[in-house]
């Protein structure tokens, strides 16, 4: 929906209640803004300092003499009524209340006023009682932890922590995000504006929404309906013990656990139990095109990785893909002996980056693959450039899985996660990943 | 965020059948019965063996009260059935309406599809195969109104025991279309009437046909 752009793509933006004390969100929020190199134009607002952060600070919102298009505001929460009305006087068309105090506390009569505000003057609002909203491709860090890295990946949630810490996952993964939404109390901007938002956001790949319940169940399913980008879930209040925690930490009223799987599967969305598999159908999917087919094709350095691969796509419903029997004749005479010939396709300790991509080329011919699982279970250096290459070359989606590789480990992932190659540090979670996703996909057609 | 419950309530079983005709949803035929002397033609008419299922608005679980008679093969069996029924509902302090005679349905696979609301996406469909498959294991498949023939097809391959529908060792397959077609039919049903709960259990269903056996039926 454009109507978000001015949220997001905001040019100029104030932060009302910008401190110099480090240990409020009004300093560590304005100095993420500064520190993730904002590619617009910052106002500090703290009536009682003259810098902020080194910045000029202004009074009010008035007091600012151009346009401003954003404001953040993190004041106490009675205050919140004023600066809005301000906001709105001034042209202010997008606010993020970082602000807590509002219904969630009981205060419902302040929320109604805030809503009210907005309302007349037509301003989009993220909030309030939330931790903020980042968007990379504005550079635009309003909240925390800062995060800078460009990512495929869009994440709304209705827990800050959860899109804290998936989005400094996928930044310590080298994987990035596009945003973080953290939700707050919803009382504007909801998961459908922003479901509609990142489905037509071009840095978007893949949304995933952390929510304990939906604002309107019918339209949930009918924005699901229309959206065209993978969706990944987590949608926790599955037992009776977890729905209680969801009515008291967001006033949730959750529906039935095989409900909310049907609906997922109806609708081809992806349903997630825990945070791990979360986060890696979200990495998956905002790293890879749609899975043509569930045929494995496994190559791999290591003997038990490829055991646990087997035992994982048969559990996971995948399948290994089959190598005709002229192809394995011909490989079997190419390459030594102590090498298995077939799927599991194992190289032993000799493997090497050239071995590999010399493989995986003479699989790609083969018409029952569609995707290859290379397993690298040692520290090979140069693997991340042969699997990119071989990327160009074949049609199949590649997903690596590296493990035992200790520190050249971590430096090939990140060149093949900086490229926008997938790698998981276990068979299992390569293989879960790709059943996840792949059950989605299949739903659709 | 307290939402107004609305009172719902079960039709008698009679009334159930009449809703699920008008949308041919398939029923053993039967009779709905006051006395004794009916209940013997009615069995005649229909043809033995026959089941009898008491008819009361105070009786919610008619097997739980010895409220279902199966396998009745003659008369003298109809009329022993009858009494033993009014006898239960009295020792229970129950008032009756009357009895139900039915056609014999056996021989088949039990499923049980339900329809209901959840908090969050309103009405939705539940399917499952019968007795320990749901009660034990629950092994059941959901899908939110409004859905599709894909849909149906899909949440009856769901569910891990509907091998059992497509022919598990030497069993042959069952009527597994005739399943698809009772759950649209039903989903229209809800759509179009006022009906707060479905539960048909079971449904049986066999090689050539598939019958709903049992029904209850909530209204708002």
């Amino acid at each position: 929906m454009s109507q978000l752009s001015c949220l997001f793509e905001a040019k100029s933006l104030a932060v009302v209640g910008a401190s110099n004390n480090p240990s409020k969100y009004g300093n560590i929020v304005l100095s993420n803004i500064l520190e993730g190199g904002y590619k617009g134009v910052v106002y500090p607002v703290n009536p009682k300092e003259a810098l902020v952060l080194g910045l000029k600070s202004y009074p009010s919102l008035s007091d600012i003499p151009d346009d401003v298009e954003l404001a953040v505001i993190i004041v106490k929460n009675h205050m919140v009524p004023d600066v809005m009305e301000e906001a709105g006087k001034k042209g202010v068309k997008s606010a993020i209340i970082i602000s807590g105090g509002f219904s969630e506390a009981g205060e419902k009569a302040l929320q109604e006023k805030v809503v009210e505000i907005i309302k007349k003057y037509k301003i989009r609002m993220v909030g309030p009682n939330c931790q903020g909203v980042n968007y990379t491709p504005n550079k635009m860090c309003a909240t925390w932890p800062l995060i800078k890295q460009e990512g495929k990946m869009a994440i709304i949630s209705q827990s800050g922590s959860v899109g804290a810490e998936l989005g400094k996952q996928a930044e310590n993964e080298g994987i990035g995000v596009s945003a973080i939404v953290s939700l707050g109390n919803k009382a504007d901007v909801n998961e459908l504006d922003l479901l509609e938002y990142f489905d037509q956001d071009k840095n978007t790949g893949a949304i995933a929404l952390y929510l304990e319940a939906v604002s309107n169940g019918k339209a949930f399913l009918n924005m699901a309906a229309r959206l065209k980008k993978p969706v990944v879930i987590l949608k926790p209040g599955k037992t009776e013990a977890g729905q209680k925690a969801a009515n008291t930490h967001t006033n949730s009223i959750t529906g039935k656990r095989e409900v909310f799987e049907g609906v997922c599967r109806q609708y081809g969305l992806i349903n997630t139990d825990n945070l791990g598999e979360f986060y890696d159908c979200a990495k998956l999917l905002s790293m890879t095109k749609k899975l043509r087919g569930k045929k494995i094709q496994l190559v791999s350095s290591s003997g038990g990785g490829a055991v646990l691969a087997c035992d994982a796509i048969v559990e996971e419903n995948m399948e290994l893909a089959m190598i005709s029997e002229d192809r394995c004749r011909k490989l079997k005479a190419k390459y030594p002996q102590h090498f298995t010939v077939g799927n599991p396709f194992d190289l032993t300790g000799d493997a090497n980056p050239a071995l590999y991509k010399e493989i995986m080329l003479e699989l790609s011919k083969e018409e029952g693959i569609d995707v290859f699982m290379p397993i690298v279970g040692d520290p090979i250096r140069g693997v991340a450039e042969a699997f990119l290459e071989v990327r160009e070359l074949i049609d199949q989606e590649i997903v690596v899985c590296f493990f035992g590789g200790a520190e050249v480990q971590v430096e090939e992932t990140m060149k093949m996660h900086k490229q926008g190659l997938p790698v998981f540090p276990s068979p299992y979670r390569a293989v879960k990943a790709i059943a996840q996703t792949f059950q989605k996909k299949s739903s659709i057609n | 965020m307290i939402t107004a419950v609305k009172q719902k309530e079960m039709l008698l079983e009679p009334e159930a059948y009449q809703i699920l005709r008008k949308y041919d949803i398939p029923l053993p035929a039967s009779r709905y019965v006051c006395q004794e002397n009916e209940a013997v033609a009615a069995a005649k008419e229909i043809g033995y063996p026959v089941a009898m299922k008491v008819v009361s608005s105070e009786i919610a679980h008619k097997s739980d009260v010895g409220g279902v008679k199966l396998n009745l093969e003659n008369e003298s069996e109809v009329r022993k059935a009858y009494c033993n029924i009014m006898k239960l509902a009295e020792q229970y302090g129950h008032c009756v309406d009357g009895v139900l005679i039915t056609e014999m349905i056996k021989d088949g696979v039990e499923v049980i599809i339900g329809c209901s609301e959840d908090a969050e996406f309103g009405k939705y469909i539940i399917f499952g195969l019968g007795g320990i498959f749901v009660e034990l294991f629950k092994d059941v498949s959901v899908r939110v109104l409004p859905l599709t023939s894909f849909d149906v097809e899909q949440m009856i391959s769901e569910v891990k025991s509907s091998k059992l529908l497509t022919g598990y060792r030497s069993e042959k397959a069952k009527y597994i279309k005739g399943v698809v077609d009772i759950i649209l039919k039903l989903s229209k049903l809800i759509e179009e009437e006022n009906i707060a709960e479905v539960d048909l259990n079971p449904v049986i269903v066999r090689e050539d046909d598939v019958y709903v056996v049992d029904a209850r039926v909530f209204v708002y």
